[in-house]
């Protein structure tokens, strides 16, 4: 018994150790990746001028029951600062009053456009053009989802790139211009994302951020470290070695074409904007063609983060399950011929510590409870163990504030510093395990099956100004 | 099991903990320090922009007796930060005061030096200063960074050489210009209409003109910003023994003359709809009522943008009527040809 404890202490000690200290190479990774974007931030306020052969945009807005708020989020979009772009809302079967908001406020009028399906889809019901603005189309369609209705937009979509939102993501005027940067410097680029941060605190006025804060609210603000520690400089990490394996479907940037040729979002998945980029990355090395896909560490999206342990739950466990489904599917990337950094490195990377992770995570504090709850292990010896994971967390977290410090500098006082602190380190006892005890159910679903939902992504808006968006 | 406390695997545990709590104390430290650190430097810039962009404003007006002492590397970046945001959005007499102030009080070898010795972000600054300021003797080392790896840093070397002198420089920079695909096109483009066509077409056109297909698809746009009546028929000439589609259709763009309807009327019936598509477009503007047979065959193509082109062209052909378009609706027997011409009506309407 003493043999098999200690090696479960092994396992426990070296897994902890492994993931974090992964996390801080991507950390150090994602300063190479910074260095020339913040470089080029000294002359990033000169006036920009348009050639006029930018590659033009189509923004496509999947909307479903967002009556509420569809009217000022596209209004917001129309004021993005682009030289050429359209909108396409696609209502997906909404039950609410979304498409009658969109006829009203932006005069749709029925428009007899030719639909060319390039992706299988669910039908088409209609397509409305704008009297009032030339560049917003709405089309109509029959309830698949939101990689259906991504779907019809990319068929739809007239320019040769197209940026994925989310109907309640705030940009900034000039997100898309800083997004597409990489398709202009790289030919090679098939997709770009861009960092998406958390809006609950800011100021949000006519949908673009105006002030950023943190929230008053605990939970929103552990995301914060959170999205710092994971989805910012873990990212960037990736980007540095051309190894991005999600771009975040709240924002991202494709080529039309590439999109098309690896087949679109997948209908029915829950992590739709994973799986595309890991199948965009297994396709094109498995046909040997050059591609890049960049990531833009700048904030250019901001969205709300759930403020109740409800929704966040629900999050995470849908997160859990969509990246296994991604990884699952493509499996054949990992450790392929041609696999490079994606299928040698980020592909394993994610398998053992994101797919598996929380089931190596959950069960392992849980046998250190059972070995001291039956005496098989010293409390001092208990101690001794989650001491280290915590410090392991602890320094993680600060690391990333480290990066955010030398980069961004987003929050300035030293009063958001100190609360940034506080919950690096308060986030390590309960809410990490608590998110990876979610991560197991989502991981858990996935195993058996259980039927696919989006759920109930409960917005409160409370950062909004009341004057604003 | 008590004594497990002395194992192996526990005292690893606990000095991982103890490094890593080292390592936690270690970065809150850096990140008091670098914010104090940032803090100090950022008080000190603004006290520093507050002192002197007064003095450039007024240096923008004319001769100012007011010294620049000798600064810190830092302070001089932050200065031509300053000086170089005021001349991107002066030109004329008020620029040229603001280089008149500069070159009486910034040595221009301290700049340059800056451009050799600094981090990337004052490299840069110095660059762009060096381009604004017209400096001569910039010339050699901007043109050497103009081969560095770093697109940024050489994309801006490139530009302050065409700011210094463009006559002189362009037709030196077209080659690397033609073959470096991290200077974004459209970027290039944009600074090259700028420069304007007189600056830009000599040395575009007086080459020999065959470029390989990348080296084309960046030429061409470029190109288009040139004098035309020169571009055009240099053009016409090459075009006859392209086979590449992809270049093809980028070069029918240029086809805008009655006498090129014949290439175009050839490019209609190519295997690639990319030509296809471009002949269309090129009908749509200089064709007229002969040509109009041709793009309601485009209409049944077998790609939708093609149809697309071609409804768009038949739309704008020199002497289409809503009657003539309602008749082909009427007459058509293909459903997609009635349906993408209704469409491009209605858009047009």
């Amino acid at each position: 018994m003493s043999l098999f404890v200690e090696t479960v202490q092994w396992v426990f000690l070296v897994y902890f150790v492994a993931i974090n200290m992964g996390y801080f190479s991507l950390n150090i990774l994602a300063i190479m990746s910074l260095k020339r974007s913040i470089a080029g931030r000294a002359l990033a306020n000169l006036p920009q001028t348009y050639s006029g052969i930018e590659p033009g945009i189509s923004i496509l807005v999947p909307a479903y029951n967002e009556e509420a708020t569809i009217t000022t989020s596209i209004q917001s979009l129309l004021q993005v600062d682009y030289p050429e772009f359209e909108v396409v809302v696609v209502n997906d079967g909404s039950k609410d009053g979304t498409l009658q908001a969109l006829i009203r406020d932006f005069e749709l009028r029925p428009f007899p456009e030719v639909f060319w399906a390039q992706l299988k889809t669910q039908p088409v019901r209609g397509i409305y053009r704008s009297t009032k603005y030339q560049n917003l189309r709405v089309i109509d369609k029959e309830n698949g989802g939101k990689a259906d209705a991504l779907n019809v937009g990319i068929s739809a979509a007239k320019f040769p790139l197209f940026c994925a939102i989310d109907a309640d993501s705030i940009l900034q005027r000039d997100s898309l211009r800083r997004v597409v940067d990489p398709f202009l410097e790289d030919p090679l680029t098939i997709a770009s994302g861009g960092t998406v941060r958390i809006a609950n605190g800011c100021e949000v006025r006519g949908g673009f951020l105006t002030k950023i804060d943190l929230p008053t609210d605990p939970l929103a603000l552990l995301q914060i470290v959170e999205y710092l520690r994971a989805f910012l400089f873990g990212r960037m990490g990736w980007a540095a070695i051309n190894a991005v394996l999600i771009i975040s479907g709240a924002f991202g940037v494709f080529k039309k074409d590439a999109v098309i040729e690896a087949g679109g979002y997948a209908s029915g998945s829950l992590g739709e904007d994973m799986e595309l980029v890991v199948r965009m990355h297994r396709l094109f090395r498995e046909r040997n063609k050059p591609y890049a896909i960049h990531f833009i560490a700048d904030p250019i999206c901001w969205t709300e983060a759930p403020e109740s342990l409800k929704v966040l739950k629900s999050q995470r466990v849908r997160w859990q399950r969509g990246l296994a489904e991604s990884l699952f599917a493509h499996r054949s990337l990992c450790f392929s011929r041609n696999g490079g950094t994606p299928g040698w490195i980020a592909f394993p990377f994610m398998t053992i510590f994101e797919w598996w992770g929380p089931l190596l995570e959950v069960a392992g504090y849980a046998f250190m409870f059972y070995l001291v709850s039956v005496g098989h292990i010293s409390f001092e010896v208990f101690l001794i163990f989650m001491a280290m994971a915590f410090t392991l967390g602890f320094m993680l977290s600060l690391s990333a504030l480290l990066l955010e410090e030398l980069t961004f500098h987003l929050y300035p006082r030293f009063s958001q510093l100190g609360r940034l602190v506080l919950i690096a380190m308060l986030e390590n006892f309960g809410f990490r395990q608590l998110v990876s005890v979610w991560r197991l159910i989502g991981l858990v679903q996935w195993m058996f099956g259980a039927k696919a939902s989006w759920g109930n992504m409960t917005r409160s808006g409370s950062w909004q100004s009341p004057g604003g968006r | 099991m008590r004594e497990l406390a002395f194992e192996p695997v526990v005292i690893a545990a606990l000095i991982t903990a103890l490094i890593a709590l080292c390592l936690s104390v270690l970065m809150a430290v850096l990140i008091i320090g670098f914010r104090l650190w940032r803090g100090r430097v950022e008080r000190h810039e603004k006290a520093f922009i507050d002192e002197w962009e007064p003095a450039l404003f007024i240096a923008m007006d004319g001769p100012l007796a007011l010294k620049v002492p000798t600064l810190s590397r830092p302070d001089l970046a932050v200065f031509l930060e300053l000086w170089t945001h005021l001349q991107e959005v002066t030109r004329g007499v008020v620029s040229e005061n603001l280089n008149r102030f500069l070159s009486d009080n910034i040595p221009t070898c301290r700049i340059i030096a800056m451009m050799e010795h600094a981090g990337i972000r004052h490299r840069l600054v110095a660059v762009t200063a060096l381009g604004h300021l017209h400096s001569r003797a910039a010339i050699g080392p901007l043109t050497k960074l103009v081969a560095d790896p770093q697109p940024i840093l050489s994309y801006a070397a490139m530009r302050a050489l065409l700011r210094i002198d463009p006559n002189e420089m362009l037709p030196h920079l077209v080659p690397t210009i033609l073959t470096r695909a991290d200077w974004p096109i459209s970027r290039l483009s944009a600074l090259f209409r700028e420069l304007g066509a007189n600056v830009i077409t000599g040395p575009l056109l007086d080459r020999p003109l065959n470029p390989t297909k990348a080296e084309a698809l960046r030429l061409l746009p470029l190109l288009a910003l040139c004098h035309r009546e020169r571009v055009d028929p240099a053009i016409r000439e090459w075009m006859k023994i392209q086979s590449d589609p992809e270049v093809i259709s980028a070069g029918l763009k240029f086809m805008s003359a009655p006498e090129d309807i014949p290439m175009l009327m050839a490019a209609a019936k190519n295997d690639d709809w990319r030509v296809r598509a471009a002949a269309a477009s090129g009908l749509g503007e200089v064709g007229g009522p002969a040509e109009q047979r041709t793009l309601e065959t485009l209409l049944s193509d077998a790609s939708w943008w093609v149809r697309y082109r071609a409804a768009k062209a038949l739309v704008s052909l020199r002497g289409a009527t809503d009657a003539a378009l309602n008749q082909i609706v009427a007459t058509s027997t293909d459903k997609f040809a009635r349906e993408i011409l209704q469409q491009v009506m209605a858009e047009e309407a």
